[in-house]
């Protein structure tokens, strides 16, 4: 045994220092934002009703504004963090999100509206932060916190009885884009026979 | 059996079961989570409710309409051409398929944009392209190509034109039955009638 150490130390002692180099690799590696949820898992969030906060039960929550800077600074809700969006993957928003997890406390995304939080908050799910949730409305101009508003909910406003009532009337009026609606073709007619040959 | 075949074989078996338990390997390419970031941030995804409108009208062939609504909503009513698909099956195999069609621009649509957003998230997670939203949704599009607004006397010449295309389009909407009332397919193609005269003279070829 002495004898086989003795005649490979050199390779003994490389292998182990590159399993130490790798091993201080492991440790020390950067950790990057990934994906801890599958797209079955994602697409399930689609249409999650648990997703979102209200904001009469905003209360004890960590707010979490997503505004710019400038909106941020004109007004926001007390004790709420500013992330912008663009940021919101930076290494000490990545911290708060990790540090906010490790405490089991909730976070609440908003903005202007729902639909400026909604891509944000879906991200950071797909990224494992099931403890942050978005808010059902936004942060408006009078400077306070106000529910979703019919634009941004998925309530239907068509009436297809509007739709579909004056089909096949006759207003009166020539449609003013005239969809071609190819009828019948006829194809050029010949008046006088071919006379090939020579 | 000798011991070096037996740890050989222990070695394999090891390896053979670290290959059953580890997960399958996604073969769909995932966009990095920094550079998706840099996609929600930039608007360029939106398209109007004008600009769909106007590709309808002009029958766009890139044109793909995905109505991520429920089957009733669109039973009752849905843009000429569009495929409803339901959300949660956004990426399954036969829609990946739909969505990989080289030269289609894949809009987008439910009620408002909540719904298309997440999905607009998700399929650009996964790399598919040209994957938009029509702005505001249907119900944007109801309320500003249906209920058209009336020109104000001041208007200027840009916003006139902008309200004559949208009588227009309400008209080719409504009046013109271009609606669809039941479900559109795909392929919405016109049977073409061709009439064809009978020959009058036999032609006269040859030597």
């Amino acid at each position: 045994m002495n004898s086989f150490l003795k005649s490979n130390s050199i390779w003994l002692g490389l292998s182990t220092l590159a399993l130490f180099i790798i091993l201080l690799a492991y440790i020390f590696k950067p950790n990057p934002p990934e994906y801890r949820l599958n797209a079955t898992q994602s697409l399930k969030l689609m249409k999650d009703k648990f997703a979102t906060i209200a904001v009469k039960d905003m209360e004890g929550k960590q707010a979490i504004d997503i505004r710019t800077a400038e909106m941020f600074g004109r007004g926001h809700v007390e004790n709420a963090v500013n992330i912008p969006v663009r940021e919101i993957l930076d290494e000490e928003s990545i911290k708060l999100f990790r540090q906010l997890k490790s405490e089991r406390k909730v976070a609440v995304l908003y903005g202007s509206d729902e639909l400026q939080a909604i891509s944000p908050w879906l991200l950071l799910q797909q990224l494992g932060y099931k403890n942050i949730f978005r808010l059902k409305g936004g942060f408006t101009s009078d400077n306070k916190l106000a529910e979703t508003n019919l634009q941004s909910t998925e309530s239907s406003v068509l009436d297809t009885a509007v739709l579909h009532a004056n089909q096949g009337a006759s207003p009166g009026s020539k449609p003013l884009i005239d969809k071609p609606k190819p009828e019948s073709i006829h194809l050029g007619k010949k008046t006088t026979s071919a006379g090939g040959g020579c | 059996m000798e011991r070096k075949y037996t740890v050989l074989l222990v070695f394999l078996v090891v390896m053979a079961l670290g290959l059953v338990i580890l997960p399958g390997k996604n073969d769909r390419k995932e966009t990095d989570p920094k550079i998706l970031l840099g996609s929600i941030v930039e608007k360029s995804r939106y398209l109007s409710v004008d600009q769909v409108t106007h590709r309808i009208i002009e029958n766009d062939p890139t044109l793909l309409l995905i109505d991520l609504r429920s089957a009733e909503q669109f039973k009752a009513f849905a843009l000429p051409g569009a495929i409803n698909i339901q959300p949660d099956s956004l990426i399954s195999k036969s829609n990946l398929d739909l969505f990989s069609q080289p030269g289609k621009d894949k809009i987008l649509y439910d009620n408002t944009d909540l719904i298309s957003e997440q999905g607009w998230l998700i399929c650009t997670r996964y790399s598919l392209n040209r994957i938009y939203i029509m702005k505001g949704g249907l119900n944007e599009w109801y309320n500003t190509i249906i209920q058209t607004e009336v020109a104000k006397p001041t208007a200027s010449s840009t916003d006139l034109d902008l309200i004559n295309f949208r009588n227009a389009a309400r008209i080719y909407f409504t009046v013109t039955g271009n609606t669809p009332v039941s479900p559109p397919s795909v392929s919405n193609g016109e049977k073409i009638e061709v009439s064809r005269k009978a020959p009058t003279a036999k032609s006269g070829g040859g030597c």
